[in-house]
């Protein structure tokens, strides 16, 4: 019976959220089956546990079949609706031929055949370490499954306090731990699979860290077909993204949030690149969601919503009118860094513990990161070499790219700003917070660099034969 | 297409080879010297004790939980031998393996040596600022449980040859070592922080090489093909391959690892499998005393891993860690009832005279002691010891 229930909770974690996306997202969209399902499942990954908060704060507790209820109505509801608007499946020739598409022959078939059996062996390999490891990873059991433990025994969500309110405080019913502000998506999800078994499991309960690498995969294949990318190219960028082993290891020693924040962002940049370029209402609308999701992830998650602002101004106000706006917003944030009390809190941290100065000795661990140790493969010489050749080469990137180069510009300068200008230069110098971090925008660099490569190909592809 | 591609990278990696083999070679030590080889019989007994015969020493880890077998290399001039090998002939399967040396006019220094399949050790010291000048001293130390015991069967110090350098690179590259608490973290692309080049450079280097051997071809044929960035992807997706090749290796084994040691277990006995298995059984007994009555459970200790991971096997149990903060807090904050597990902490001392625990600033706090009579003393020997608040 425990088995049942937790497939279901796996089920209920992806089904409902695809069917409604199947709604939204036209039958004629390249990638539209990738697309529901990849954005399906982050989607759920958000929603069952806000579905659980909300039945807390209704005085209903913690409990299993609280969010089953409302999930499979909304399942049974969007699998009607489907029904209704023409079945569910795509108009799509492209589509509707993919599962033979990939076993096409040649170089090309062979290629792509190779990168779906690397990517299938991982994601194997990453299921079995997750099914097989006990709870792992240091911050895991400082402050993400500390409250997953007490919130699945108590049958409730019961506050966490800082360590000094919490001596103060005197009350059993009351818990502390190193990080009690922390959003809480990531223990609920814990306790969901939790409650599915019906008993405290260290290992089976990681399994949404898996779901969560599969619908980053799923949506970033999905997306880049939208942006136009040949199934072969497409594959080959999904198994890129798959293989980075910073990534990796997050899945493997499951129990950290970053993997859950990069999904959200890469999911809110690669629509809302999309969107800039359509204009279509539900590549905004993803965008807009996932955006919000950051929140609800980690911290953090608030500078990677505000690196949209940029972004968007670029999108609205094409042209050095919206580049003028975006210098007067740095200067005004420089102004106000400049003039606002010490003690004013910036995501969790007063100004004051930020400690603002230029940190030399972090700068070499930083690039020895990101360029010579193994946590992103080649990723960030792609993405220092192929997005200005793409800006120099293609006219259609520089009409393209803008908008999403200024959202990521924008989170890479504040992700240099946190490990070069703060005191969290410590998470640099010593390796212990600087890829995990970085984990947040991999992704959605990947994308950027499959873009970049797509406008260099067209480019060279478009010219005649023997015109270099 | 697959002609230009496949051709640059021949052509690359040849040239990248070359490169790699003149960089080593330039590097290497001038004096001529032959290798170093010690049986088991030639080490002596620094920590620990010695429980084999003279001639095949076994030793047996110290209460602290630590053994040391020295290498007799006085004066030897370190730099000449940058690759040193050991083969133990046994080794626990939860035991740490340490490099710990002094040069003349040097501190002691120390690296992790994991090991590979088959216990052999390889490292590299050529990265070693401190692997210079006259030895003092080199010895192997290994740290695991108290009482376990380990043996060496040879040890060697090689001096560098090209091929040496080239054999231990590609086995720092294709070995592998456990998951442990900085894999999350960071990923060198090694085995060790010691290996004389890293991966990604030198895959990029050979992309950088391979792209310049397609662009000058370019220019040099009069028939040549327009530049074609589909190439370049093609060449770049090789070289991603290969690098990710490795990593999926290594991914694999430490899957195949844990398959080893948890595949087995159901899952409350998984943690048996774990570094963190005494702790676990400690906190237990902990959550079971303190559990049934709502009681607050504040942990001290000076180790961070320790006192986290305690508190964290605790909970549900209300319990209380800081991190960075051995001490416990100020009187006024603890009540009745109200438990503390005291781990290593040397500035909690139990007065069983006054029954009292004195604490750092000579705070007093009336406590009885709980896990003292009847209680595991392997346990309080390793962690610490409970007292309730009276």
């Amino acid at each position: 019976m425990e088995a049942v229930r937790f497939v279901y909770a796996l089920l209920l974690l992806c089904l409902p959220w695809s069917l409604c996306l199947m709604l939204l997202v036209p039958k004629s969209v390249p990638g539209r089956c990738a697309l529901v399902v990849g954005y399906g499942m982050l989607c759920g990954l958000l929603g069952i546990p806000l579905l659980m908060r909300a039945f807390d704060a209704l005085g209903f507790g913690l409990s299993y079949f609280g969010p089953v209820l409302i999930a499979s109505l909304v399942m049974v509801l969007a699998a009607v609706l489907n029904q209704v608007r023409g079945g569910f499946s795509n108009n799509n020739t492209d589509e509707r031929t993919a599962p033979w598409g990939f076993f096409a022959g040649g170089w090309v078939g062979f290629l792509q055949l190779l990168c779906i059996a690397l990517i299938a062996l991982r994601l194997l390999n990453l299921t079995v370490e997750v099914v097989l490891q006990p709870l792992f990873p240091w911050d895991a059991t400082m402050h993400w499954a500390t409250k997953a433990r007490v919130w699945f025994a108590a049958g409730e969500i019961l506050p966490f306090v800082e360590n000094q309110q919490w001596l103060q405080l005197k009350d059993a019913q009351i818990f502390t731990d190193r990080h009690p502000a922390y959003p809480i998506t990531i223990p609920l999800l814990q306790v969901w699979m939790n409650l599915a078994l019906d008993s405290w499991h260290s290992s089976l309960m990681n399994l949404p860290w898996v779901l969560c690498y599969l619908s980053l995969g799923l949506m970033c294949y999905g997306q880049l077909r939208c942006a136009g990318a040949k199934q072969f190219s497409a594959v080959v960028f999904t198994y890129m993204l798959m293989s980075l082993p910073g990534l990796n290891s997050q899945v493997a020693l499951a129990g950290y949030a970053d993997i859950f924040l990069g999904a959200c962002f890469a999911g809110a940049v690669m629509a809302f690149y999309n969107w800039s370029v359509t204009r279509q209402h539900w590549q905004g609308l993803l965008a807009l969601v996932f955006a919000l999701g950051c929140l609800l992830m980690k911290n953090e998650g608030l500078f990677w919503l505000l690196s949209f602002v940029p972004g968007l101004i670029v999108v609205l106000w094409p042209g050095r009118r919206g580049y003028w706006l975006i210098a007067g917003l740095v200067v005004l944030c420089l102004v106000l860094l400049w003039v606002f009390p010490r003690d004013f809190q910036v995501a969790g941290h007063t100004l004051a513990q930020l400690k603002l100065h230029f940190i030399p000795r972090a700068v070499l661990p930083m690039l020895a990161s990101l360029f010579t140790h193994d946590n992103w493969h080649l990723l960030f010489y792609g993405v220092l070499l192929l997005v200005p050749a793409s800006m120099v080469v293609s006219q259609e990137a520089r009409k393209r790219l803008p908008g999403l180069i200024v959202v990521l510009g924008a989170a890479l300068t504040l992700y240099a700003t946190l490990f070069l200008f703060t005191r969290f230069s410590y998470g640099a110098v010593h390796y212990t917070a600087i890829n995990r971090i970085g984990l947040h925008l991999t992704p959605a660099l990947l994308f950027l660099v499959a873009l970049s490569w797509l406008y260099l190909d067209k480019n060279s592809a478009s010219r005649p034969p023997g015109n270099p | 297409m697959s002609k230009h591609l496949l051709g640059s990278i021949l052509v690359g990696a040849t040239a990248l080879l070359l490169i790699l083999a003149a960089g080593i070679y330039l590097t290497l030590p001038s004096s001529d010297v032959g290798s170093l080889n010690f049986e088991a019989g030639d080490l002596t007994v620094e920590i620990g004790k010695g429980v084999g015969t003279a001639k095949a020493p076994v030793v047996e880890l110290d209460e602290n939980g630590r053994a040391a077998l020295a290498i007799p290399v006085s004066g030897t001039v370190l730099e000449d031998y940058p690759v040193l090998d050991l083969q133990f002939s046994s080794l626990p399967a939860d035991a740490s393996v340490y490099l710990v040396w002094q040069a003349e006019g040097r501190s002691m220094t120390h690296v992790s040596a994991p090991r590979s399949p088959g216990n052999r050790v390889s490292l590299s010291m050529s990265g070693q600022e401190s692997w210079q000048g006259g030895a003092r001293s080199v010895a192997i130390l290994v740290a695991g449980q108290p009482g376990a015991s380990w043996s060496v069967a040879w040890v060697t110090l090689k001096p560098g040859s090209l091929s040496t350098q080239l054999g231990v690179l590609l086995q720092e590259w294709l070995s592998f070592s456990p998951w442990d608490q900085r894999s999350i973290n960071v990923n060198t692309g090694t085995r060790t922080p010691l290996a004389l080049l890293l991966p990604v450079p030198v895959v990029f280097l050979l992309l950088t090489l391979s792209v310049a051997v397609y662009v000058v071809r370019g220019w040099m044929g009069s028939r040549a093909p327009s530049f074609q960035w589909r190439v370049v992807g093609g060449i770049a997706l090789a070289c991603w391959l290969g690098i990710d090749l490795m990593w999926q290796a290594r991914l694999a084994w430490r899957v195949s690892d844990s398959v080893q040691r948890f595949g087995a277990l159901d899952q409350k006995e998984k943690y048996h499998a774990t570094d963190d298995a005494q702790l676990v059984a400690f906190a237990r007994k902990v959550s079971a005393l303190a559990g049934p009555s709502d009681s607050r459970v504040f942990v001290t200790s000076e180790n961070d891993y320790l006192g986290m991971r305690l508190a964290y096997h605790i909970y549900p149990v209300n319990a209380y860690w800081r991190r960075r903060n051995a001490t416990l807090p100020i009187e006024g904050s603890v009540q009745p009832g109200d438990y503390l597990v005291v781990l290593d902490d040397p500035l909690a001392i139990y007065d069983p005279t006054e029954r009292m625990l004195v604490l750092a600033g000579e705070d007093r706090l009336p406590v009885s002691p709980v896990l003292d009579e009847n209680a595991d003393e392997s346990l309080i020997a390793e962690f610490g010891r409970l007292y309730q608040v009276r």
